[in-house]
């Protein structure tokens, strides 16, 4: 207690069986954990490219890789698709199926192309931001062609897609995915 | 004050490189890069702890988001590069005898799969997890390709950089 009577705090200086305690508990976590960064980095230093406990690692993502492709590749269907649906938002733009013509709107531009269709889709009425599909009806196909979204172009340089995967367009909100039955009436909504 | 600085100048190589490598195309899917800047983070995990690691990291995301002009990346890119830096600092730390590129390939995976993952989420597009195996593969190698040029860096740089650096 001091002169007012509140009572001191101690520090490790004044008590030093606190200290030595606190330093045996850094001492163990160094010792487990190599919680000094230094030690991570001399220690890595003189390491090798390759130890054995890499290969749990590998084994582990592998495993992680496999369970992907029976989640996500091999459920996929089989069966050709009947088209596709563009969809901006919530919004269905387009429904495209194989065989049938495509109709023009104040947004859409429509042009026949050997085996398929070139649609033109704005996403403004001042026909500033667009993008270019091409559906081949021969290979069953869509493709992006062309777009002005963005200096990435992730849609552009996205593989074609036919009965499965995506199409997407991050700038514009567009989406162009596979068509598997259900409604293909070809209705253009605005 | 040393520290400060290395995590400034690390947080700053990260920011250029992944500026530089947003305007390059993807490799093969979208969303597949090659991870350049996670050279940087590594690095700064490595040499200079878990702090500077994570501060590397999260300046590197907000500003690279800001100068290539996709902000929206930043909802997918953060809980991913943290969740997989954070892999990353339980490996070097806490399990030992496991060599850096190793680690960067563990990272690599655990950050393109939570963020496509993410991604997928967020924008409802559920037909681009087809895309999620073979992305996958795609950043085993770029991870592996990156962790082999931190090992590399570990071993060239001088130590006495990284000497005087205490946590």
């Amino acid at each position: 207690m001091d002169e007012n009577g509140n009572q001191k705090i101690a520090n490790n200086a004044d008590n030093p069986q606190v200290e030595k305690a606190s330093n045996n508990v850094r001492q163990n976590l160094e010792k487990h954990t190599d919680i000094s960064s230094n030690g991570a980095y001399i220690r890595l230093r003189s390491s090798k490219a390759f130890c054995m406990r890499d290969l749990f690692v590998y084994i582990s993502l592998a495993a992680l890789v496999l369970i992907l492709f029976i989640a996500f590749v091999f459920p996929v269907k089989d069966d050709d698709g009947k088209g596709f649906i563009v969809t901006r938002g919530n919004a269905t733009i387009l429904i495209y199926t194989f065989g049938s013509t495509p109709k023009a709107t104040d947004l859409i531009e429509v042009e026949e192309v050997s085996n398929g269709y070139k649609i033109k889709i704005y996403h403004t009425s001042e026909k500033i931001g667009y993008n270019v599909i091409l559906f081949n009806d021969q290979l069953k196909t869509a493709d992006v062609i062309e777009s002005n979204c963005s200096e990435r172009k992730d849609c552009y340089y996205a593989p074609s897609i036919s009965n499965s995967g995506a199409i997407y367009c991050q700038p514009h909100d567009l989406k162009i995915t596979p068509l598997h039955g259900g409604d293909d009436d070809g209705v253009i909504a605005g | 004050m040393y520290k400060i600085a290395l995590t400034g100048l690390f947080a700053a190589l990260a920011t250029i490189a992944f500026t530089i490598e947003s305007l390059f195309p993807p490799i093969i899917l979208p969303g597949a890069r090659m991870g350049i800047s996670n050279v940087f983070i590594l690095l700064a995990t490595i040499t200079l702890g878990v702090g500077s690691g994570f501060a590397t990291l999260i300046i590197k995301i907000v500003l690279g988001s800001l100068f290539s002009g996709n902000i929206s990346s930043m909802l997918f890119s953060l809980p991913a590069g943290i969740v997989s830096l954070s892999i990353e600092t339980v490996l070097i730390f806490a399990v030992k005898n496991i060599s850096i590129p190793a680690v960067s390939v563990a990272g690599a995976v655990v950050n393109t799969t939570l963020q496509n993952t993410v991604f997928c989420l967020v924008t409802k597009t559920a037909e681009y997890l087809c895309y999620l195996p073979y992305l996958a593969l795609i950043s085993a190698v770029t991870g592996l390709i990156v962790g082999f040029a931190v090992y590399l860096a570990v071993k060239k740089l001088p130590e006495k950089l990284f000497s005087e650096v205490n946590i």
